[in-house]
């Protein structure tokens, strides 16, 4: 038959295409899917430095007190909303009502990882890393230096996105549906420092196993609770609202305000010149700057650093301080971001809170951080730097 | 072998090829409705297979299936899918009926058992949850879509004629020049599929998956597309027709000229669409403000777009090389031929 050749050759091409595709997929692992665990937290250690009876005793209390991926539980005296949490974990699927479940997994899970470590499978790929909660650090914030975000500020991040980066803006996501993913971020953030504390009072304190869980609760999961708990309860003292700005209606008066926020913005207490440099334009002298995730992860010398870069999921990745004159604003470029970035800092990072704070000035008076803002502004809309 | 074209069986041939373009047609919107149900990760929207919410997949209630999106997306693939099902044994079928060329009529039932296949690995994917069995579902169907594109061409009066403007002798087209023309042109199909594969690992992401992983075909995914849309090019001037090759098979290289670049802007687009402008692109080239969208009109668009561009240009691919080789080595029309 004549026109069996053509077939045939096609079918041989066909064939070859087909083994090599699986090939290729059968080498990145292609199987059944195994269970969703929780993995235990070993950056920046040996594995070897955690025996087995040590992580199992760590995994069984973090279950016993967060339950598990698929069925997550709060310790009492955690205000979190279990039938919320239950909307956010375990796989992800709806009902014919259109009520969805699995939020985490679906929305999150690629770069924050299951254990919200800020490592799921698309994190290396991306700059700045996905946000690993489980230090409960979060970078974009209103509250004051060393306190935790508000609920507000983490709807804000969801809600707005992280402009020049890989974190979406949820907008399209139903109030109830961000409420979940919320609670289930603050979950996993307790959760992990719930882990980092159980890590040090079990492996670097060589605790008797299995741990005491009142002492656990006590001095691991209370204060985490407190600590998230105090900015909300005292927000007259914890959370800073942009005062009303100054009135810059006339072309004068903010050219002044933008000559006082230069003049500012190049003093030496302000500290600004040292990471974005005296242009703005990010070209600081200080080079080397890395974030509270990745000092860790910086030896002395390149060979310290290239030893411990096994020890990390994560490659070690440099913080670059924003140049002005692009007009991107990761924690948003509205007057009252600004404001807030300069008055609180960036949480986890090297830009520090300028602004006043109870009992203590700081660099920049409210007034005076306006005009730091109004000068930020101009090199980001390429006005002619005042002289 | 001389045929009577006024035969019976003759008669009944061009049902098939009508059949072959509308079940192939068919296929090409069940693609982009399950790349839909992937970008929006509403492939478990629907619990159960092969019902819907426990009714028979034909008999889910209009309103239910148009009120909740996620339903909507899911279900509306069952039923293209069911009904490229139907169109499919209904194509084999009139193959046995009409067709005396055996092989083409196996083929069909190639084609039969291939969208059963991929219907049942879908099931499976639903009722075992498991995103592994998503991506191969996500691999295989641009298989099925270039079996049931290759009925088209085989059933079409000028592969069984051989038929072609601007047809070369034989001797040009056995030719070194002609040979080097179809090894690009398979390793063109073969890069495609990887592309495919490639695609799919980047899309179906299980929470276990390594980093290192996902950043592997990130750079397989770029690579061999920078490769293909060489290649592409290379070939598209090859085969240009005042050089001596046949309509049919420049038309379909410039077909694969004019769509890999938009696929490649698919893919660009995809990327920032997805996971925001690259860090190195807003070093050194440009850097606006920002924000990527999950669920937007253009995140679902762009990205469903780049799938069934990907499966579009397999079917070019394999349908070239079915032409190269068919104007090549057949020398004799021989439909009816036993």
């Amino acid at each position: 038959m004549a026109l069996g050749s053509p077939f045939r050759s096609a079918l041989r091409v066909a064939l070859a295409v087909v083994l090599l595709a699986m090939g290729l997929v059968a080498a990145s692992g292609c199987g059944r899917t195994p269970p969703i665990e929780f993995p235990l937290n070993l950056e920046g250690r040996e594995p070897a430095s955690v025996s087995p009876k040590q992580a199992a005793a760590i995994r069984q209390a973090l279950t016993e007190l967060f339950g598990t991926p698929n069925e997550p539980r709060v310790p009492d005296g955690v205000p979190l909303d279990l039938k919320r949490l239950a909307m956010a974990a375990g796989a992800v699927g709806g009902d014919a009502q259109g009520r969805q479940r699995g939020l985490y997994r679906r929305h999150c899970v690629t770069c924050h990882g299951i254990a919200g470590d800020g490592a799921g499978p698309a994190a290396a790929v991306l700059d700045p890393y996905p946000r690993d909660y489980r230090r409960g650090i979060f970078k974009y914030t209103s509250t004051r230096s060393g306190a935790k975000p508000i609920r507000k500020d983490l709807q804000r991040t969801l809600y707005r996105g992280v402009p020049g980066t890989a974190m979406p803006s949820f907008a399209h996501l139903p109030s109830e549906q961000a409420e979940a993913l919320i609670d289930y971020v603050i979950y996993l953030a307790i959760r992990g420092e719930t882990e980092l504390y159980l890590l040090q009072l079990v492996v670097d304190e060589q605790s008797y196993l299995p741990p005491d869980m009142d002492r656990v609760m006590e001095e691991g999961v209370l204060p985490v609770v407190e600590s998230w708990l105090l900015p909300e309860r005292n927000q007259q003292e914890w959370v800073v609202t942009p005062p009303p700005r100054p009135e810059v209606d006339r072309p004068e008066v903010l050219a002044a305000s933008i000559a006082k926020g230069r003049e500012l913005y190049l003093a030496k207490d302000s500290q600004c010149v040292k990471c974005h440099g005296p242009e703005g334009d990010g070209n600081g002298e200080e080079k080397e700057l890395y974030d509270d995730w990745n000092k860790p992860k910086k030896g002395v010398t390149p060979e310290q650093t290239a030893a411990l870069a096994r020890l990390f999921k994560l490659p070690l990745q440099r913080l670059r301080p924003r140049d002005f004159r692009k007009g991107v604003f990761q924690g948003g470029s509205g007057p009252a971001d600004l404001y807030l970035r300069i008055c609180v800092g960036i949480k986890g990072t090297p830009m520090p809170a300028a602004g006043p704070a109870p009992g203590v000035p700081g660099p920049l008076k409210p007034d005076e951080i306006w005009h730091v803002v109004d000068y930020v502004r101009s090199l980001a809309a390429g006005a002619p730097t005042p002289q | 072998m001389n045929r009577d074209p006024s035969s019976p069986l003759d008669r009944r041939f061009p049902i098939a090829h009508l059949l072959a373009w509308v079940t192939a047609g068919a296929t090409f919107p069940l693609i982009w409705m399950g790349g839909f149900v992937t970008t929006y990760r509403a492939g478990m929207a629907v619990p159960d297979w092969p019902s819907t919410f426990g009714y028979n997949l034909f008999l889910y209630p209009l309103e239910s299936w148009l009120s909740v999106f996620d339903v909507f997306l899911e279900h509306s693939h069952r039923l293209i899918a069911a009904s490229v099902g139907f169109l499919t044994i209904a194509l084999s079928a009139a193959l046995w009926l009409g067709d005396r060329r055996r092989w083409v009529c196996w083929l069909g039932v190639v084609a039969v058992l291939g969208v059963s296949f991929q219907g049942v690995l879908g099931g499976l994917r639903v009722i075992a949850d498991e995103r592994v069995l998503a991506k191969v579902h996500g691999c295989t169907a641009p298989l099925v879509f270039a079996c049931l594109a290759s009925l088209v061409t085989f059933t079409s009066a000028a592969w069984r004629t051989r038929r072609d403007s601007g047809l070369p002798s034989s001797a040009a087209q056995g030719g070194n020049a002609a040979r080097c023309d179809r090894l690009i042109s398979v390793l063109i199909a073969a890069a495609i599929y990887l592309q495919i594969v490639a695609g799919s690992q980047l899309r179906h992401l299980t929470p276990h998956e390594h980093a290192f992983w996902f950043a592997v075909w990130v750079w397989i995914h770029v690579i061999v597309g920078i490769l293909l849309l060489l290649g592409i090019i290379a070939l598209g001037v090859r085969l240009r027709v005042g050089r001596g090759h046949a309509a049919r098979v420049a038309r379909r290289g410039r077909l694969l000229v004019g769509l890999m670049p938009l696929q490649v802007i698919l893919g660009a687009a995809t990327w920032v669409t997805n996971y925001g402008l690259p860090v190195w692109f807003t070093e050194n080239v440009w850097e606006v403000e920002y924000t990527v969208v999950a669920g937007g009109a253009w995140q679902a668009i762009v990205t469903t777009a780049h799938v069934a561009v990907a499966s579009l240009l397999l079917v070019i691919a394999v349908s070239l090389v079915l032409w190269q080789v068919r104007l090549t080595y057949v020398e004799t029309e021989a439909c009816g031929d036993e």
